[in-house]
């Protein structure tokens, strides 16, 4: 299992995602059914664990690859905070 | 690091209601106890005739069961001495045995109301919670083996007092089906507390 450190260089691109698909957060959450809370958590770099199944509902509703979704950062790149 | 526990936002009203039930019974249970055991104190400390209930086991009695009745030959198995002059090594475990009872009862309840006023707000499963179980269930485990110590040793005090002589008759009664119960029911409960905070612990963070 990885350390606690190295879950920050996992970044979510949601809101680059959002943004170019023109779709709201409340809206998405709405869509895929996972609670406005949870996807806040997750946007934010603030996830520790994604379920396979709000993976595949986002990868739906937001028409893309869980790579799409997702980056991992090189060491040393600054992460968010969590 | 802040938590990152996403808590239910409340507890339904079919939860809430029976929690709140719970938790006036509880504060009443132990506002009835610290009253009845204060009362019990100021009787044995009063100075008076002090009333001793004793385990008597298999001592042979006649009684009559109705008013006119012819009087049977009957077994007692508990029977409520009075001791007109106690002495203090009858007092003192008597005494100890309320306080004891109090204190039991005391963190019993608070730390239940604590657990239950934990689940109201919405986290069940807590490292505080499952020490709070643990609390309760071990004050509770040495409640039910030292209070009944207690008064039995008072009883034997107030036998031997009333016979002037040694111990005759009395036996320390410690329900073995009732510690083993309550045992079991601790054991089960802090189980139950520490595997849900390991799995809130594990989904900590999960979306």
């Amino acid at each position: 299992m990885p350390a606690e450190e190295d879950l920050s260089r996992l970044h979510c691109r949601l809101d680059g995602l959002l943004e170019a698909r023109g779709i709201t957060l409340t809206a998405l959450a709405e869509a895929v059914g996972v609670s406005l809370v949870n996807l806040s958590v997750l946007k934010n770099d603030r996830a520790k664990a994604i379920r396979f199944s709000t993976l595949i509902a986002l990868c739906d509703a937001l028409e893309c690859q869980p790579g799409d979704l997702f980056e991992v950062r090189a060491h040393g790149t600054p992460g968010s905070p969590r | 690091m802040g938590s990152l526990t996403i808590r239910p936002q409340s507890t339904s009203r079919g939860d809430t209601i029976p929690l709140a039930i719970l938790m006036l019974s509880g504060a009443g249970i132990a506002t009835w106890t610290l009253a009845s055991a204060a009362g019990r104190i100021a009787e044995l400390v009063g100075g008076g005739p002090v009333r001793v209930r004793a385990q008597l086991a298999g001592t042979d009695a006649g009684a009559r069961i109705a008013a006119g009745a012819p009087e049977l030959p009957i077994e007692i198995e508990t029977a409520r001495l009075v001791v007109p002059d106690p002495t203090m090594t009858t007092v003192v475990p008597l005494v100890l045995e309320q306080v004891l009872l109090g204190l039991v009862v005391l963190i019993v309840i608070a730390c239940l109301l604590a657990v239950a006023a934990s689940i109201m707000r919405g986290r069940v499963f807590s490292s505080a919670n499952t020490r709070l179980v643990g609390a309760a269930g071990a004050a509770a485990l040495l409640g039910a083996w030292l209070v009944p110590l207690c008064a039995t040793v008072g009883a034997n005090d107030a036998i031997a007092q009333l016979l002037g002589s040694g111990l005759v008759g009395a036996v320390f009664v410690v329900e073995p089906f009732a510690l083993v119960s309550i045992a079991f029911v601790v054991a089960i409960a802090i189980t139950t507390f520490g595997v849900g905070d390991r799995l809130r612990r594990d989904t900590d963070g999960l979306v």
